[in-house]
């Protein structure tokens, strides 16, 4: 809760400070989030939940918390060339970043649908406006308004799926603690069960938007690719973590009735994965490759969510960890190579290996660790997932979901297509660029370093990290 | 453990280390390395027990733990790897890549995630390991390769990684329909009851990762292609070590499988096996390209190894073991020659080559020693091996014995072929180009050929290593309780 | 069927709606007597003569100022309800709405230095 505040207050400042000093904004919304981050370690001793029962910041809400305040540290901390385009305004970009975030916080804890509206809405909203907020470029701004006709859209339909629940049950609440909470909904009406599955459905319509998870991903691949890049790695990390969250929640919440939605999902996140490999078969740029490989990594995520069962919390955790990372450094790269040569191509990043071959290294350890390579951390989090899944296959009569592991294993064979094709870039073609690209900076570099660090040795620490979820 | 750390260790030092110091250092690692196994194998009481390096908790809520333990015949497989590597280092030594730190750390990777896979008691360990050992030669072939290295390499990795994600999936199958007591452990997988069409498609995604691994008819078509395009040392890596991570996989990993699914599954792919013999020899005596028609030879040899392991017998398996030893030694020594001989002549066609023994007389001497193992002539280590295999096919199967005995003769057609175009005949005006052995080579082919007869004449030591390991696992298998 | 019994009203009150509305625009098409001229479609502007096109390019900074406008509008209506509960809310509805107004305040001082509010600049 305090975090929450702490990203708030840093937001405004940030805004203030850009009007005296622009120089100064970057470093002020850094060290805001890392005491935003100390402050999550507060949050998670002292679990908060407020009078009227509209959050309830858990164990469990604190650490996804703490996971997209450090993904927004990374972010704004490396942005120092990735925010140019900005300008005198790149204040006001971090500012809605930092909003954005906010929302994402208030969706890993709600514990009432109006809330969830609201996070829905405080997440989205400024990334309409970040999604364009290179001006004078069109793709930024097609991409912008694609992004907010689509997504206003989505919206209207998840706030009429609220309604429809509120309408079948007589509640807003989700969750045990409260009597009248929704799944009590027959106390409140006679049996309008079609009703509330309509809205739940069309809730998850709603939100598996902004996940972008098949056949709701239209919107991804043009508005990823349009935006600046500083905007799609947070779209793609943040954006993905707090939807994914707030879906699970809100499926665990109704329990029992979950089950006739575990078909769906599992539809979904066949769908998924299939249309995002595919599509990303035949990209020629890697900006909008990443793009269509997020809308596979949804289709994982939600393979998890088809388990039904608590334990997917930790799981979707470490996934989410592992893919955040890993895309972070390969935004961040891509980002810096893209800044020199003017290109999101693959040709952009022949022979990167020579010239820079840290960065082309660390770059690799991305992508192999997306492509789920042991012992990267992106390999255990596609495995937990699917041994979840075998697990509950094993214990039921029919088998679970074990044809949708199976999908998943056959596509991520055909990503480590698309994949490499950045590897074999870096590594073994000759350059082709005319634009040197400089050297990065070394604080950078160091955080990249970090980061796949981190993807190396998190599996080992995997069991403390469960451990902390059930606390 | 160690056997693990110092090549991460080492691996890890090429970082910070230039030129010839690397080179220096890296082989220094993989000897120190290969003296920890000669004293590990001395310490071994041959008696087929397993001893434990390592066994701490990893992942508990999955039922990973991290184990390592070693019997005779990881034993037998970690020294044929430390055996290597020294000599694939020795091989590319005066290449422009062997000098390269990024080539010998990834080498030091691989040999790390190859002891892995062998002393791996985990099945998820296991996988770990077996996935990690690809990345490095991945990157060898494809960073030093020949003409189109990144498509074929790419078609490698894909390939591979079909197979081996199957594995995983096998792996689940068999951890959450199986009985297992305690998560992954070998042991307790092992002794686990699983309803038989579970145990099926578990079978399955063991033998399609393996079977690419070797690789088995008709799951071969990366691997001429890659052996050719592949450096020589990545060569080496691959046929010498890599493949036998495949048939170590069939003895540790896919026969306690075997009881469930029926012994009709064995048969099947004993065919399969002495298919490839066949088919490898003949596509091998067309060769013109000496990597090429190495390359098919291996998938032959390998046939055969394979053929012995799918008897399920004493015999076939201790020759399968003992053959997967001698065939990295030889299949190693022959990649070196050509190596050898491509780097003075600029060129591995068999049409342009003529008379070498001439201007080399040990070279070829040591070259013939080599051939000879591979052919299998007696008192090299070739014929311990195959004639022990060859036994205990035809015992299993009278028909597909004589067919896989085809295998020496086609064997002997093609290598002498290419001994007698590449060695023998007119000297060559082209052959002044042939420089005398350099030290490394000259150590590096010299321990090959020791080794080649020391096993022909004297096997018993090799043998009593892996003996009692094999019975013991023998009769734990047969131990198995099918579920009515 | 209860449930369905108490959206009957709201059925009839739509039903009535639209037919009234449908009704008159029908009856009005029927019964009107029609004359064009010049005159009469012209558009009508208070009895002055109207010039040019209608859609003119409006300065871009009059939008500005009317969405910041409807902020502080919907501002106002927000305190309507509080007024109506003043006493019930008490000191902590008191310092929640201050909370709110601050936020505004915060929020018109950084539109105020930013510039939106100056028309010339």
């Amino acid at each position: 809760m305090i975090a929450l505040v702490t990203v708030l207050l840093t937001a405004i400042i940030t805004l203030f400070v850009n009007l005296v000093n622009t120089k100064w904004s970057r470093p002020v919304a850094t060290l805001g989030l890392a005491v935003a981050l100390g402050v999550c370690f507060y949050d998670f001793s002292n679990p908060y939940e407020d009078a009227s029962e509209m959050l309830y910041f858990s164990h469990a809400s604190t650490i996804f918390s703490g996971l997209t305040i450090l993904i927004g540290l990374i972010l704004i901390g490396t942005s120092e060339y990735s925010i140019t385009y900005a300008g005198k305004n790149r204040g006001d970009v971090y500012a809605l970043m930092l909003f954005s975030i906010c929302g994402a916080l208030i969706l890993f804890a709600y514990s009432n649908l109006l809330m969830l509206f609201l996070g829905v809405e405080i997440l989205s909203i400024p990334l309409y406006v970040l999604a364009g907020s290179d001006k004078d470029n069109l793709a930024s701004n097609e991409s912008s308004l694609k992004y907010f006709l689509q997504g206003a859209f989505a919206t209207g339909i998840l706030l009429f799926g609220i309604a429809l629940v509120y309408g079948a049950s007589g509640s807003f609440f989700i969750g045990g603690s409260k009597a009248n909470n929704i799944i009590n909904y027959q106390l409140y009406s006679g049996g309008g069960l079609t009703m509330f599955n309509m809205g739940v459905f069309m809730m998850m319509f709603g939100l598996a938007f902004k996940i972008a998870a098949a056949p709701f991903h239209f919107w991804s691949a043009d508005v990823y690719e349009g935006a600046p890049d500083l905007i799609t790695s947070f779209m793609a990390t943040v954006v993905k973590t707090a939807g994914i969250v707030a879906i699970t929640i809100f499926l665990l919440s109704i329990g029992f009735l979950n089950k006739q939605w575990e078909m769906t999902f599992a539809i979904m996140a066949g769908l998924s994965l299939v249309v995002g490999n595919f599509s990303a078969l035949k990209q020629m740029s890697f900006k909008r490759t990443l793009a269509y490989s997020s809308i596979s990594h949804a289709g994982y995520l939600m393979l998890g969510i088809t388990i039904n069962d608590p334990i997917i919390i930790p799981t979707l955790l470490f996934y989410l960890l592992a893919y955040s990372l890993s895309t972070l450094v390969l935004m961040i790269g891509m980002s810096w190579v893209a800044g020199h040569t003017g290109k999101h191509d693959f040709t952009a990043f022949n022979g990167l290996a020579k010239k820079h071959p840290i960065l082309a290294g660390l770059m690799a350890v991305a992508m192999l660790s997306m492509a789920g390579l042991p012992p990267l951390s992106g390999f255990f989090g596609k495995y937990f997932i699917f041994a979840e899944v075998f697990n509950q296959g094993a214990l039921s009569k029919d088998g679970g979901f074990w044809w949708l592991v199976l999908v998943a294993a056959i596509n991520s064979v055909i990503s480590i297509y698309y994949y490499f094709r950045i590897i074999i870039a870096m590594f073994f073609s000759p350059a082709i660029s005319e634009e040197e690209v400089p050297a990065m900076p070394r604080i950078n570099l160091f955080v990249l370093g970090l980061m796949c660090l981190g993807l190396l040795i998190a599996p080992l620490f995997a069991t403390q990290l469960y451990g902390l979820m059930f606390y | 453990m160690e056997l693990i750390l110092i090549p991460l260790f080492f691996a890890a030092v090429q970082f910070f280390v230039k030129g010839r110091t690397a080179s220096w250092l890296a082989l220094a690692s993989t000897l120190v390395s290969l003296g920890w196994t000669i004293c590990m194998i001395s310490g071994y009481a041959m008696d087929g027990s397993t001893v434990n390096l390592v066994d701490v908790e990893w992942l508990k809520f999955a039922g990973i733990r991290f184990t390592l333990a070693y019997d005779g015949i990881a034993l037998m497989m970690v020294l044929l790897t430390n055996l290597a590597l020294p000599i694939i280092l020795l091989a590319s030594w005066d290449r422009n890549y062997g000098k390269s730190p990024l080539y010998l750390g990834l080498a030091l990777l691989m040999q790390a995630a190859l002891v892995g896979v062998f002393l791996a008691q985990d099945g998820i360990l296991f996988y770990v390991f077996w996935e990690l050992a690809l990345i490095p030669i991945y990157f060898i072939s494809a960073i030093w390769g020949g003409e189109n290295k990144n498509r074929i390499t790419l078609k490698f990795f894909i390939y591979t990684f079909f197979g081996s994600i199957f594995m995983l999936v096998g792996l689940l199958l068999w951890k959450s329909y199986g009985s297992s007591t305690n998560g992954f452990a070998w042991m307790s997988l092992v002794q686990s009851q699983i309803p038989s069409d579970i145990a099926f498609w578990a079978f399955l995604g063991f033998a399609l990762a393996f079977a690419i691994k070797l690789p088995l008819f008709p799951f071969h078509t990366w691997q001429p292609d890659t052996y050719t395009v592949a450096p020589a040392g990545g060569t080496m890596l691959l046929s010498g070590i890599m493949l036998k991570m495949g048939l170590f996989g069939f003895i540790k990993w896919a026969l306690p499988l075997v009881p469930h699914v029926g012994e009709n599954m064995m048969h099947f792919l004993s065919v399969l096996a002495v298919i490839g013999i066949v088919y490898g020899s003949i596509i091998a005596i067309k060769q013109n390209d000496m990597k090429r028609l190495v390359a098919f030879s291996s998938m032959a040899h390998v046939g055969l190894i394979a053929a012995g392991i799918f008897t399920q017998s004493l015999e076939g398996l201790q020759g399968a073991i003992i053959q997967m030893l001698n065939h990295g030694i030889t299949a190693i020594g022959l990649f070196f020659v050509i190596d050898v001989i491509e780097r003075r002549m600029e060129t591995r066609e068999l049409t342009l080559l003529s008379g070498i023994a001439k201007v080399s007389p040990v070279f070829a001497v040591m070259t013939l020693i080599l051939v000879m193992g591979s052919v299998a002539v007696p008192l090299t280590n070739g014929f311990v091996g195959e004639f022990i295999l060859l036994k205990s096919v035809f015992d299993s199967n009278a028909t597909l014995g004589v067919i896989a005995g085809l295998t020496i003769i086609f064997c002997a057609v093609y290598l002498l072929r290419m001994v007698q175009f590449s060695l023998f005949g007119p000297s060559n005006a082209q052959n002044e180009k042939f420089t005398p052995l350099t030290w490394a080579e000259g150590i590096g082919l010299g321990t090959l050929c020791f080794f080649v007869l020391w096993i022909g004449i004297n096997p018993d030591p090799f043998f009593g290593l892996t003996e009692r390991s094999v019975s013991n696992l023998l009769s734990l298998f047969n131990a198995i309780k099918v579920m009515p | 069927m209860e449930q369905n019994a108490s959206y009957l009203p709201i059925l009839i009150q739509a039903a009535i709606a639209i037919g009234f509305v449908g009704l008159v625009l029908v009856l009005t098409h029927i019964l009107g007597p029609r004359r064009y001229s010049k005159k009469k479609v012209e558009n009508f502007e208070c009895g002055i003569e109207s010039e040019g096109n209608a859609r003119f390019p409006v300065s871009v900074k009059y939008f500005l100022t009317a969405i910041l406008f409807v902020l502080i509008d919907v501002e106002v209506i927000f305190f309507y309800p509080y007024a109506v509960n003043f006493r019930e809310m008490g000191v902590q509805g008191f310092l929640a709405v201050v909370m709110f107004v601050a936020f505004f305040l915060v929020g018109f001082i950084y539109i105020w230095k930013k510039g939106a509010l100056e028309w010339e600049k």
